[in-house]
């Protein structure tokens, strides 16, 4: 994106919200501002009406502040929680029908690469539970076996939020919610093992409570995804709201998952490998 | 007048592991001048999770 | 090659460039017309019976005349990644048949909505139980009131103009809005006919996404921050207030491409015998069985005429009206069991009780001409026996 398109003429300064201005001269777009300088930087999300203590807010968040070229990101997310945030967002963001973003992603990147041969468009899912391993799943991992050259990323909470908290296929085998009145029945769908086996040329699980593995995990895989294949993070955000716990806790609940279930992996493919070597140089 | 989160700059180091932990964006600013975070509590929700993982007990809800 | 062609106005390559005969099938109409399209992507999905006009599109794109093109894993999937491509900023092209095109359903108003000039054949064939891939377009009334226009092909001549107007038509920046072409499934796809074709060495012009009220979606056109936006999470009031007015404007833009299927379609309808009393009024192949029962009647002295139906969303209000003004009997031959057409007629008209919703067939039945004749005999009758 050219900068020039968002600089505002002398006449309507003032006119523009103080939101707007803040964006155009302390944003993310000019010079980049990244996980590190959190606090110092006009971020590119605004309000949103997610809970107070919301993982998925957080998670969203954490994400907007670690695209490497947020002037060149655009994010297709589906109906869930994830998308209250994702509306407030500086970068084109397309909402789509419930679980269609990873075919959406496809058609756009792709048209993009013919729009814009030498520029890299980062197209970025950033999607709940739901919209990747229920409804979404046949498209996303027709996505991933089809190589295409989009990131991923799972906004986890472990439940349908939006719709008042019903069972998810990633809520945990014995989790009581609504339309699982005797508990899950059948075990957390393992989509972090099936984009490894479907051909992602990087995977990455964190969580909320280690914010700096977030903003490296986003980082490597927009920029995997660029050049050599399909990446995906998933990233545990857990849910104040449906999960009833209070919402000052949703860090430590993180934490705890972390320890156990929801620990740290990475998968990475030699090709990815050698291309972030050469990035980096 | 709002339920938010409130600083006690003497308390306060700048260590700003509140700023990771907030899920609202452009709550918490750091102040690069005096090393301390300031809360816009219009922003703030009042969730109460950088009162949790402050190390200081800088923060508070109230 | 794409790149040897050169790109004309849509005008001169549907009215002025001089045409010669092909012979050939439906499915190679579509591909004759897609070649000349200059489309940017088409995605494709197997089903009967538009596959065969999909792999001809891929052959095209092996020959460079599109600049990509893939398989998907379902219509649904194919129809979102057409939303994506669409969004994108280029043209795109797809295709589906009855099942498929009810899989893909949540899409068709998501692309109306989007104001996304997408142009998809639909080549009609049955939906239900038991699985049957007998012509049909049932499918069609299942798209009446998804913002999509549609256009209803004939045959072979018809299917290949229709898919180059209808990017002419849909790319206008006061419609852009999906167009959907639609052909009864083995009447018109694995037929052959002698159909005019351009030279192909001459292309439609680019797709400009400037020209679109809706911004492109390419971080490179402000507004900088494009959303689909789910109006839905704002205020119930927001949500009303958005919601309300893009549909009204959905509806609008609907008519505003009137003007653009005058001029190049050369009218929504067509009329034979604007004088007669007894019309039959059909669309797509009906209209074809409808000729030859036309033949049969007007050697028998009857005062018959015929309304071909080529917009049917549009639907010509207003010219079946006045077409039909002075008819006394209006019989409506359709190859589907719901009768759409004759409902929208109906629906169009003052003393519908004129019209017969018949003969409907459907399930891979046939319209002999003469069972058009004997709808009419048989109309014609019971009106004598009622006013003796």
């Amino acid at each position: 994106m050219s900068l020039k398109i968002i600089k505002p003429t002398a006449a309507f300064q003032d006119l523009l919200p103080p939101e707007y201005r803040e964006l155009v001269l302390n944003g993310p777009f000019k010079d980049h501002k990244g996980l590190n300088e959190l606090g110092s930087f006009k971020e590119i999300i605004e309000e949103h009406p997610h809970c107070a203590g919301c993982g998925v807010a957080l998670g969203v968040r954490l994400v907007a502040a670690s695209l490497p070229s947020p002037a060149d990101t655009l994010i297709i997310g589906t109906p869930g929680c994830s998308f209250f945030g994702l509306a407030q967002t500086a970068v084109n963001y397309a909402n789509t029908a419930f679980g269609n973003q990873n075919a959406v992603a496809s058609g756009l990147k792709r048209m993009l690469k013919i729009r814009y041969p030498d520029l890299h468009k980062d197209v970025v899912v950033l999607v709940g539970d739901g919209g990747i391993a229920d409804i979404g799943l046949d498209l996303t991992l027709h996505s991933w076996l089809r190589r295409e050259n989009i990131t991923t990323i799972m906004v986890d909470n472990e439940v349908y939020g939006n719709t008042g908290g019903q069972e998810s296929g990633m809520s945990v085998e014995g989790q009581v919610l609504n339309m699982a009145p005797q508990g899950k029945k059948f075990p957390k769908i393992p989509v972090f093992d099936l984009a490894r086996v479907s051909g992602c040329a990087y995977g990455a699980r964190v969580t909320v409570a280690s914010p700096k593995k977030i903003g490296q995990a986003v980082k490597k895989a927009i920029l995997i995804a660029r050049e050599v294949g399909p990446t995906y993070v998933q990233i545990y955000t857990p849910c104040p709201t449906n999960l009833k716990f209070p919402p000052n806790m949703t860090i430590k609940t993180a934490k705890e998952a972390e320890a156990g279930y929801y620990s740290f992996q990475e998968f990475i493919n030699d090709e990815a490998l050698e291309y972030l070597k050469k990035a980096e140089a | 007048m709002y339920v938010a989160a409130r600083v006690d700059e003497e308390k306060c180091n700048g260590c700003r592991l509140c700023v990771y932990a907030c899920p609202d964006p452009n709550v918490i600013a750091v102040i690069q001048l005096k090393k301390v975070v300031a809360i816009d509590q219009k922003r703030c929700k009042g969730c109460g999770l950088c009162a949790t993982v402050c190390p200081k007990g800088a923060l508070a809800v109230s | 090659m794409g790149s040897a062609q050169r790109p004309v106005s849509a005008e001169h390559l549907m009215f002025e460039a001089a045409r010669i005969p092909a012979f050939i099938t439906g499915s190679e109409a579509v591909m004759e017309a897609v070649k000349r399209a200059n489309v940017d992507m088409a995605i494709a999905y197997p089903i009967t019976p538009q596959s065969e006009s999909m792999h001809l599109v891929g052959d095209l794109y092996a020959d460079g005349y599109l600049k990509d093109y893939y398989r998907a894993e379902n219509e649904f999937a194919v129809m979102a990644a057409i939303h994506g491509a669409a969004l994108g900023g280029g043209r795109v092209f797809t295709a589906t048949s009855g099942p498929g095109t009810l899989r893909a359903m949540e899409m068709f108003p998501v692309w109306a909505g989007s104001r996304q000039p997408v142009v998809c054949a639909f080549m009609c064939r049955g939906v239900s139980l038991p699985p049957s891939i007998q012509p049909e377009n049932i499918e069609m009334s299942m798209l009446l009131d998804t913002g999509m226009l549609m256009l209803h092909a004939e045959d072979g001549q018809d299917f290949f103009d229709m898919i180059l107007k209808a990017y002419a038509i849909a790319e206008k920046p006061d419609v852009h809005l999906p167009v959907g072409i639609f052909a009864d499934g083995f009447f018109v796809t694995h037929t052959r006919d002698t159909v005019m074709l351009p030279p192909d060495d001459i292309k439609l012009e680019q797709y400009d996404p400037g020209k679109s009220p809706v911004p492109v979606f390419d971080m490179e056109t402000p507004p900088m921050r494009i959303t689909r936006d789910p109006l839905l999470n704002k205020s119930n009031f927001i949500s009303y207030a958005a919601n309300a007015s893009w549909h009204q404007e959905v509806l609008a833009a609907a008519e505003r491409s009137r003007k653009y299927i005058n001029r190049y379609l050369g009218g929504l309808l067509e009329v034979q015998n604007p004088d007669a009393r007894i019309f039959i009024a059909a669309s797509g192949t009906a209209v074809s069985q409808g000729r030859e029962a036309l033949k049969i009647l007007l050697r028998e002295g009857c005062d018959a005429g015929l309304i071909k139906i080529k917009s049917i969303r549009p639907f010509p209000t207003e010219e079946i009206e006045e077409a039909t003004k002075g008819a006394d009997l209006i019989v409506v031959p359709e190859f589907n069991a719901g009768g759409w057409l004759a409902r929208e007629i109906k629906a169009a008209i003052n003393e519908n009780k004129r019209v017969v919703a018949g003969p409907r067939v459907f399930g891979g039945m046939s319209i002999p001409s003469e069972l058009i004749v004997n709808e009419v005999h048989q109309a014609l009758a019971k009106r004598k026996t009622h006013m003796s």
